[in-house]
């Protein structure tokens, strides 16, 4: 029986968020905004949800008078996303 | 993007897409840093040299070689801070952490050589040379791994020659062979040009034609 999907990956920009940081130890807002093409507001609500979930951790600080939000992926976010990838497998192989 | 759901290959497309958008790419201005170190270097050991030549070997001389720290110091928190916005923007990589790292050592290693030298001179004990030979060995093998860690072939090359270079000339010493301003200089030059001066047009070369 084919494993199910972790519904918190398996949304178009929340997979999409994690890809991202999954290639790279620390990614900025503003970087995954622009790389998604995602609405700030909508990015935000996205992140959230991650953050909640413990697949990732939001940095904010300030870089000179300007706010930098930094994100990167937990040992739980590269887990999930490791799992989500192999069920992924599963499902294409019966596909 | 939205939040919609996705089918399995839409999925791994997703994945893949964007796993090659943040791929590391060269980014226009790479090579400022090395060019810059390279040529405060090349360009001080040149001004050493011919004022050791023209004052027919004065030790006072050799003062000058605290400018490469001095101007190059200076010089490097100019760029750092000119590029700081870029710096922040893009995402950082293990290989950024590991490459920064890396001449992190580098420069402690070195303010910690100069150090020690100052301490040991204040108590009579001439160990100058200690400076000259790790400027060899450290950039040499900082630039190797980096070429190493990076894939650049003329960084690796270069690297490996200065390192090389930076045994060669502490045999010397170890051995009394005198280092004439003759050849030290011009090699310690050439040191520079090749790890440094070289592969920052390289890199900023590949950068361009990337853009």
């Amino acid at each position: 029986m084919l494993k199910e999907l972790n519904p918190l990956l398996h949304s178009q920009l929340r997979l999409a968020i994690m890809s991202i940081l999954m290639n790279c130890e620390e990614a900025s807002f503003v970087y995954i905004k622009e790389q998604t093409q995602a609405t700030a507001g909508n990015l935000s609500v996205q992140l959230d949800k991650l953050v909640s979930a413990g697949y990732i951790t939001v940095e904010k600080k300030f870089q000179g008078k300007k706010p930098l939000t930094l994100c990167s992926v937990t040992d739980a976010g590269k887990e999930a996303f490791e799992e989500y990838v192999n069920a992924l497998r599963d499902y294409l192989k019966v596909e | 993007m939205e939040d919609k759901k996705l089918n399995s290959q839409e999925s791994l497309e997703l994945i893949t897409s964007m796993i090659n958008k943040t791929k590391r790419k060269i980014h226009i201005g790479q090579g400022n840093l090395l060019l810059w170190w390279g040529y405060v270097s090349a360009i001080v050991g040149l001004l050493v040299g011919v004022s050791l030549y023209i004052t027919g070997g004065n030790p006072a001389c050799n003062w000058l070689w605290f400018l490469i720290c001095i101007v190059g110091g200076i010089g490097m928190m100019v760029i750092i801070r000119k590029d700081i916005g870029r710096i922040e923007k893009e995402p950082k990589t293990y290989v950024d952490r590991l490459t920064s790292n890396l001449w992190l050592t580098n420069g402690s290693a070195f303010a910690f050589g100069t150090l020690l030298s100052i301490g040991f001179n204040f108590f009579g004990k001439n160990t100058w040379i200690v400076m000259f030979i790790l400027a060899f060995i450290l950039s040499g093998f900082s630039a190797n791994m980096q070429g190493c860690i990076i894939q650049e072939k003329s960084m690796k090359i270069g690297g490996g020659f200065t390192l090389f270079a930076g045994i060669f000339v502490l045999c010397c010493v170890i051995a009394d062979v005198p280092l004439a301003v003759e050849w030290v200089i011009p090699l310690f030059v050439l040191c520079f040009v090749v790890t440094m001066i070289i592969p920052g047009h390289i890199l900023n070369a590949k950068a361009k034609k990337q853009c």
